[in-house]
């Protein structure tokens, strides 16, 4: 009885999960934000975002047919991401270069959108130099480790639907994240 | 637990990992839990930047697309107005052949002009004075 009723429930959800994709303008105007916001902080590049972004959504409308709905539509785009994300770091010599380039650009554009969060200005002050820190981190980490911290800490996913994303069992995504975040942790500490 | 966590077990406890000794040294220890609390936040804190940083920069693609759609309007615009005026224009151009015969016309009127004898005001008395030569001439 009970595997009954988790099989309709999940068949209702693969429904509603079909359903959704088939109003694609919905669908951009929903996640729109959330992919390019995870392509931003993986290229950190606006211009380089957007295409990817674009990219996205029209590889998402092309294959929109073979979308069978096991996973939420947002997993299903955030693979699509990750893909082009990944296919574009193979090119090792882009990657140099764009990292070069984009450095010290980056850490100006952030330093405008350090929140105020009501601390005193010294306590602000060590936890704008930490965000700043794990910033320039994040940045060094491999590319997996990386996706999945900034699935983590920025889109705030949970472990397991970052695992659905990756294509990787969730105790490869923990250890994934252990490592993101010791290397992490290791800049932060050491930095003066 | 007497020690305090390593870097590596706190790295464990904010990836997930929290065996009941850690979970029972964080409610106990304060320098550990301070530690915590601290790199959480910072973690937090990151997260809430770049989504600022994200909707900022969303912000000024728009705008950027917004204002390049303006200048594609524009040159479209003049592009039409330019391919739809350029008929006219040509048809507005005299042939040169032409031009060359209005002046060659112009030229002879000025021989013309020049060849007189008197000035054209003068010409009736002119043709007066040879009529009358002409009567004196027949009656002679």
């Amino acid at each position: 009885m009970e595997e009954s009723v988790t099989t309709g429930l999940m068949a209702v959800s693969v429904n509603n999960h079909c359903d959704e994709i088939q109003d694609f303008e919905r669908v951009v105007a929903a996640y729109r934000p959330s992919v390019f916001r995870f392509a931003l902080a993986s290229l950190r590049d606006p211009d380089a975002a957007e295409t990817l972004t674009q990219d996205c959504f029209l590889r998402a409308y092309r294959n929109r047919n073979q979308f069978r709905g096991d996973a939420s539509v947002k997993t299903w785009l955030m693979q699509i991401a990750v893909n082009l994300i990944r296919d574009r770091a193979r090119n090792r010599r882009l990657q140099f270069w764009r990292r070069t380039q984009r450095l010290a650009v980056d850490a100006v554009d952030l330093d405008h959108c350090l929140a105020n969060r009501g601390a005193s200005p010294e306590a602000q002050a060590l936890l704008n130099d930490q965000v700043r820190e794990i910033w320039r981190a994040a940045q060094t980490l491999p590319d997996k480790q990386r996706s999945v911290f900034l699935l983590r800490f920025v889109e705030d996913m949970e472990l397991l639907e970052i695992a659905d994303v990756m294509g990787l069992k969730e105790g490869t995504i923990k250890s994934h994240l252990f490592r993101a975040l010791h290397s992490i942790r290791e800049r932060v500490r050491k930095s003066p | 637990m007497n020690q305090h966590l390593s870097s590596a077990q706190i790295s464990e406890w904010v990836a997930g990992e929290r065996t009941a000794e850690t979970q029972r040294h964080v409610r106990e220890c304060l320098a550990c839990h301070a530690e915590l609390s601290g790199f959480e936040a910072g973690l937090s804190a990151f997260g809430h930047t770049v989504r600022q940083w994200a909707v900022q920069q969303e912000t000024r693609q728009s705008h950027r697309e917004l204002s390049n759609a303006s200048w594609r309007w524009a040159w479209g615009t003049a592009a039409i107005l330019a391919v739809a005026l350029l008929p006219a224009y040509w048809q507005g151009q005299v042939p040169i052949e032409t031009v060359q015969h209005e002046d060659a016309l112009l030229l002879e009127d000025i021989d013309t002009q020049l060849s007189r004898m008197v000035p054209a005001s003068m010409e009736p008395l002119l043709s007066l004075m040879s009529l009358t030569q002409e009567r004196e001439d027949e009656r002679k």
